[in-house]
């Protein structure tokens, strides 16, 4: 059985309300009220700023793969083995952030590269209320003739 | 950036490079400093400056001192030091310089090292860190812990930004394992060969085992001081020309672009301080954890162009007796990875041509390339064999 549960860390001040958006299968960033600008990971200032006028807010969960690598080994012992190999990533979320992260096995034949569209997908840590952002492909975008036909 | 008093390193020591049982943190850092005043041929107690790195594999508190008390010193200034892989070792000889030319001491040793291999729990790889680190909240939850994760997202995506097959990181680990066959201290047993580099299993693509430093148990030390009190000593020193550094981040989950990592930044800011110039440098020791570090910062500090450092080594020019020698050493990836300390003491063995059976020949200038973190801190520093 994986174990994810002892892997997420007590919140803290400044995390508090990104755990509560996991929870709640909502995606939050900070976005600073003076300049505009979203930070990741969070804070109680604005790391752009530097003023402590950030406000966790929704986004959308789309983003594109910034960089990927598919890890055959487990960095947390035998208790994480199962989950070998499994695909972390880089995605630059279309907000402007960069965003550590899993990208789920496409089940359709799709291959994970630099540059796909993704979307945030929360899944559930196992005995807990939890929920992780992951991240799935994007479904590919319906050709212009598949369209109209629709 | 420049050091406006001349400041040399008067002695060198490193331990044994391995698997040493019985030996914690302090016995090896001691063994280092022991080595590097025998080096300097002074006497022990002549040493009243003391700055020492704190382990990663077992954190210890109040480490400057019990390191002194366990040599049997008492320095007039003392500090411990952790910013991030070797630029730990490099910021040390710069505060030992400051030390020295403030007055606070006259002789500082400077000491790096810990037990990384024997202090790891059975079944765990690479470097076991005991520490809490920047991001882990946003990274361990996602599968992401150490550095094999963080340096294989940095590779994927130098691959995709410059063209170059993954395969071609072979030719870094070869040359390095080749340098240190030349060496009687190093971890690594045998040579290495492109069948054995293809063999190696992919740890986290594209990153192959092959590809990653050694993980051991070792110590290196320098001694600094004044060319003033190295004259009255009667000895010559390796001058410490120039050192920068810079910061940017600490973890993979706020990794800048390759472009905005600070390598070159701080590659010229070191020459200029010393009004040399790249072409000026006769050797290279570049901190190496991964092949991937060696390629980014050969092409950050302006020795190739991006996109074109396998090729450097696929042509030979990395070599010994080459246009531009890397790591005669064979650096982290081949001789041993304990910390960055052993890039110094190589840098100031063939300055002093004492680099036995891999002497670069006559070498003037050493660039020192440091980094920490996942490329997060860089530092260069300028060695020179002034007055040698």
């Amino acid at each position: 059985m994986t174990e994810y549960i002892s892997l997420i860390r007590p919140p803290t001040v400044d995390t508090q309300a990104f755990w509560d958006g996991c929870r709640e299968g909502r995606l939050l960033v900070n976005r600073c009220d003076g300049c505009s600008q979203y930070s990741y990971f969070p804070r109680l200032h604005c790391p752009f700023c530097g003023h402590a006028d950030v406000r966790p807010t929704t986004v959308s969960g789309d983003g594109s793969i910034y960089s990927f690598t598919t890890v055959r080994f487990s960095p947390f012992g035998d208790r994480w083995k199962s989950e070998v190999p499994y695909v972390v990533a880089q995605v630059d979320l279309d907000e402007g952030v960069r965003f550590l992260s899993r990208v789920i096995a496409p089940k359709d034949g799709q291959k994970i590269a630099i540059g796909c569209r993704v979307r945030v997908l929360f899944v559930r840590v196992l005995d807990s209320e939890m929920r992780l952002p992951f991240f799935q492909l994007a479904p590919p975008k319906a050709t212009e003739h598949e369209r109209r036909l629709s | 950036m420049k050091f406006p008093e001349e400041i040399v390193i008067i002695g060198v020591g490193e331990t044994a490079v391995g698997k040493l049982p019985g030996h914690g943190p302090t016995q090896l850092q001691a063994w280092a400093a022991l080595d590097a005043v025998s080096d300097a041929g002074i006497s022990l107690h002549e040493v009243d400056g003391l700055i020492n790195q704190d382990p990663y594999s077992i954190p210890h508190s109040m480490f400057a001192l019990a390191l002194s008390e366990y040599l049997g010193i008492r320095p007039t200034y003392v500090s411990s030091c952790d910013v991030g892989g070797s630029v730990t070792v490099m910021s040390m000889l710069q505060t030992a310089a400051w030390a020295v030319m403030s007055g606070n001491c006259g002789i500082c040793l400077v000491v790096q090292g810990e037990n990384m291999a024997t202090s790891r729990p059975e079944g765990s790889s690479g470097q076991v860190l005991h520490t809490h680190q920047g991001g882990d909240d946003f990274k361990e939850p996602f599968g992401v812990q150490g550095a094999v994760i963080p340096y294989a997202l940095v590779a994927q995506r130098y691959c995709h930004e410059t063209g170059v097959d993954p395969n071609d990181f072979a030719d870094v680990a070869i040359q390095m394992r080749k340098n240190a066959m030349r060496l009687r201290n190093r971890q690594s047993t045998k040579p290495m060969s492109r069948e054995d580099y293809l063999r190696s299993p992919l740890i986290a693509d594209p990153l192959r085992k092959l590809d990653c430093s050694l993980v051991s148990d070792g110590a290196g030390a320098f001694l600094v001081t004044s060319r003033r009190t190295a004259s009255r000593l009667g000895i010559r020193g390796v001058v410490m020309k120039s050192f920068a550094m810079r910061a940017t981040h600490c973890s993979i989950v706020q990794q800048p672009d390759i472009s905005e990592l600070a390598v070159s930044s701080v590659a010229s800011a070191a020459l200029e301080s010393t009004g040399l110039g790249i072409e000026d440098m006769d050797l290279f020791l570049v901190h190496d954890a991964f092949t991937i570090s060696l390629l980014l910062q050969l092409e950050g500090i302006g020795l190739c162009k991006p996109g074109e450092g396998a090729q450097m080594f696929s042509r030979g020019d990395a070599d010994i007796d080459a246009k531009h020698p890397v790591n005669p050493h064979g650096g982290l990836l081949s001789q041993a990875h304990f910390g960055g300390a052993l890039h110094g003491v190589e840098a100031v063995r063939q300055l002093r041509q004492d680099a036995h059976g891999r002497q670069v020949k006559s070498p003037r200038h050493a660039l020192w390339c440091g980094n920490g973190g996942i490329f997060s801190v860089f530092g260069v520093m300028i060695l020179a064999a002034d007055g040698l």
